[in-house]
């Protein structure tokens, strides 16, 4: 802007030099619009130069170079749609500040001067180029001497292309989800479908399906001495069709009815209810009782298939359902751009297929898995009993770290001692060894011992008030408690939030919001492991510190994260004074400290 | 740094030359254009007819034979909003002697009654939209700024424009030897 100016002036200066003398002044200030009488009163169109420029394909940025002596009102200035398919969203207009004038006759005004920029966010659908007449309005006077009549101009502009993303602006790089669904956007409704298969392979070869390998494992290994290539296979193919169809419905209601399923899959009373799923599952698994189905069902699906015995294919349905919930939180991001890209394109049946895709291809190792564990899994042996066990705690960890997100941090790590105690009784480490014992039991023996000591450990750390099970000691150390916390805000409602936003940009400071739960595993590590590095804090020193706390998970939580379309924490925004919310440089999931400097480098330059 | 100096000087002589060609240009020209402001003045009043503020039209032939004085204003205008009571004072003192102010609002007529009211403007005032802009127009207000204020002599000539906020002192010195 200041070399535009810049520019301007020499142009001028050369305007000048080369008309040299004769009365060039008087024509110069006619070129302008002055009138002898009245001193400079500049045309409206040079006092308040206005220029349009689209800005992505869902805003316009309406910019006023303002002459010097010459103000806008800030009230006076209205922006609204006069042709096209597409709305202002009003909500999201953001005007910038001006400065107060003492008016003799009005009292206090605000009125903007110099440059002003205005990102105009338009609300629109989907879909190819669109040409819009936006209508801007504006009033303004000359200090002290002259007002101008209220004008309007109708300004044509041609939106680029829209995939359904938001954006602020066309040239800045998308954030995680916001990426994942533009590319989705641009495939038709079958590309949409193989891209989520796609998605749901590529899932599938991160560390989120290996929760759901136990379980598989554990209703694969209940079938025992019937268990076959087939079965195993079929089973397997139950639990991923099972999983599939979750993701499928999640896709059918996020079509239709826009429902927040993540943070509902979040709340505490769905938590317990899985925990309680997965502890009676490890009971099962430890022989307290054999899992039946319902003999009227039973006979049901041995009408179905008759071939195959029913029940566990059951069994293996319902846990595939249930597992799709499980991998949910871990698979948080990625499952959080599909989301919003079905919920924005409104189509139900386009939603449960893609889903459904990415369910298949998500449970597509799982269906090798069945397949060969039929094949390598020994048909019977009381050893068997001994891995179903293993699942058993396998099961019972899942089931203390879902509770992890709702109890107290040392509740749950003396949830975490009791579990690796028990184990450790279980393997014999306080039983005396047989004389000629063999080796086997030395090492099941020493794992007891180890676990017990590192239990113990638990204990003493969650008797002290510790919270982290690989640190459980760490609330014990001399000076502990000394690691620095970032001076965060806590906020729980949006009214809050909002205040707290508007009065950084009127100080003109940059925000930083964090999206913060107690139950929130990834926001304790970044608490842990980023936010204490020294250069952090620095780098964040001049930065306002907000923290979101949506722990309680109520309406107000939700009405915060619905705010700015989020799924659940982690996530930390960044706001500019001028810009708003800087949406490219959102940020879901976690970071360590050295890609969150470079994270920080980005989002702060701009 | 290089191309900026560069692309910095090419612009300046561009520009000079654009200045010099202006000025070759300007010579060939006949007498350069008027300004519209100045061109009003000593031509005939152009003829008009407006609502006032009741909504009575009012002709401004009415006023033929005494001094007029048509200002254009608008609540929303701070300067014209100041300069309105020593307007008020001028009609006051001048009134009997041939002296006819009259407002011109660039607005609603229901917007201005309780300006009127509360300044005791004791003379008429008209009010509308596009065609005040129109009709301040025709009175040689291009830019279509206010306060405008046209001072027409005893015959209908326009004897005096000013665009932007005059003092009372100044009106008089124009009005009173038309009196």
């Amino acid at each position: 802007m200041t070399f535009r100016r810049f520019l301007c002036a020499l142009l001028l200066a050369g305007c000048a030099a080369g008309a040299a003398a004769d009365g060039v002044g008087d024509r110069l200030q006619k070129l302008f619009g002055g009138t002898r009488g009245g001193g400079e009163i500049l045309d409206p169109e040079l006092a308040f130069r206005l220029q349009a420029e689209t800005a992505g394909p869902t805003a316009v940025r309406v910019s006023w170079d303002i002459a010097d002596g010459y103000y806008l009102y800030r009230d006076k200035f209205s922006f609204a749609i006069g042709a096209g398919a597409a709305s202002v969203d009003a909500a999201k207009l953001v005007l910038p500040r001006g400065e107060w004038k003492d008016d003799e006759e009005f009292g206090r005004v605000e009125v903007n001067t110099g440059a002003v920029e205005v990102l105009v966010p338009i609300a629109r659908a989907a879909g190819p180029e669109l040409a819009i007449t936006l209508t801007v309005g504006y009033q303004g006077c000359k200090d002290e001497a002259v007002c101008y009549p209220p004008a309007r101009k109708d300004l044509p502009l041609t939106l680029a292309a829209w995939s359904g993303t938001d954006m602020a602006a066309g040239d800045t790089p998308l954030s995680e989800s916001d990426a994942i669904s533009a590319r989705l956007q641009s495939a038709g409704f079958v590309g949409s479908v193989l891209a989520f298969l796609g998605f749901g392979l590529l899932l599938s070869l991160t560390p989120c399906v290996f929760p759901l390998i136990p379980i598989l494992s554990g209703i694969i290994t209940r079938r025992g001495a019937e268990l076959t290539p087939r079965s195993g296979f079929g089973l397997s193919l139950a639990y991923v069709l099972a999983l599939s169809a979750a993701y499928a419905v999640l896709g059918i209601i996020a079509g239709s009815l826009q429902l927040n399923l993540q943070t509902a899959a979040q709340t505490p009373a769905v938590i317990v209810a899985f925990s309680v799923v997965f502890v009676v599952l490890a009971l099962s698994m430890f022989g307290v009782f054999e899992l039946q189905v319902p003999a009227a069902l039973q006979s049901r699906l041995s009408v179905l298939s008759d071939a195959q015995p029913g029940g566990s294919y059951r069994g293996a349905a319902v846990m595939g359902a249930l597992s799709a919930v499980i991998a949910g939180p871990c698979v948080a991001p990625p499952l959080a751009g599909a989301l919003l890209y079905i919920s924005r394109t409104g189509d139900a049946f386009l939603g449960g297929a893609a889903l459904f895709a990415m369910g298949l291809g998500f449970g597509a190792p799982l269906l090798l898995f069945g397949l060969s564990a039929g094949s390598l899994l020994p048909r019977a042996g009381r050893w068997m009993n001994g891995i179903r066990r293993v699942f058993g705690v396998v099961m019972l960890g899942v089931a203390v770290w879902l509770l992890g997100r709702v109890l107290p941090g040392p509740a749950t790590l003396a949830l975490w001692a009791l579990l690796l105690i028990a184990c450790a009784v279980h393997l014999g480490a306080l039983e005396r060894l047989p004389a000629e014992g063999g080796g086997p039991a030395r090492v099941f023996k020493g794992t007891g011992l180890a676990l017990l000591v590192y239990g113990a450990a638990l204990i003493v750390g969650a008797a002290a008030g510790g919270d982290d099970p690989f640190r459980p000691l760490a609330g014990l150390r001399v000076g502990a408690g000394a690691v620095e916390r970032l001076p965060f805000q806590r906020i729980d409602n949006l009214s809050a939030l909002r205040q707290e936003l508007d009065a950084a940009a009127r100080a003109n400071r940059v925000v930083m919001l964090d999206f913060y739960a107690d139950w929130c595993v990834e926001c304790k590590r970044m608490e842990r492991n980023t936010f204490p590095d020294p250069r952090v804090r620095d780098r964040l020193r001049q930065v306002v510190l907000l923290q979101a706390d949506v722990t309680a998970n109520d309406p107000a939580s939700l009405e915060m994260l619905a705010a700015y379309e989020l799924f659940g924490p982690p996530a930390i925004l960044f706001f500019s004074p001028g810009a708003g919310e800087l949406r490219a440089h959102r940020l879901v999931g976690y970071l360590g400290p050295e890609e969150f400097l470079e994270h920080l480098a980005l989002a702060l330059r701009s | 740094m290089k191309p900026l100096a560069l692309a910095t000087g090419a612009i300046v002589i561009v520009a000079m030359s654009a200045g010099v060609a202006y000025r070759l240009s300007s010579r060939v020209e006949s007498p350069p254009a008027a300004e519209p402001a100045m061109s009003v003045v000593g031509t005939q009043r152009p003829e008009f007819s407006l609502a006032d503020v009741d909504g009575a039209p009012r002709s401004v032939s009415e006023w033929d034979g005494k001094v007029l004085a048509l200002n254009f204003w608008a609540t929303w205008c701070p300067p014209c909003r100041k300069e309105i009571p020593e307007f008020v004072e001028l009609q006051h003192r001048y009134g009997e002697r041939g002296l006819q102010f009259v407002g011109i609002a660039l607005q609603r007529p229901d917007d201005v009654r309780a300006f009127i009211q509360e300044h005791n403007m004791n003379y008429p005032v008209l009010a509308g939209e596009m065609e005040v802009i129109r009709l301040a127009e025709r009175y040689g207000n291009r830019v279509g700024a206010l306060p405008y204020t046209v001072i027409i002599d005893r015959k209908g000539r326009i004897a005096y424009v000013k665009p932007g906020p005059l003092s009372g002192t100044a009106a008089e010195e124009v009005i009173a030897p038309l009196l």
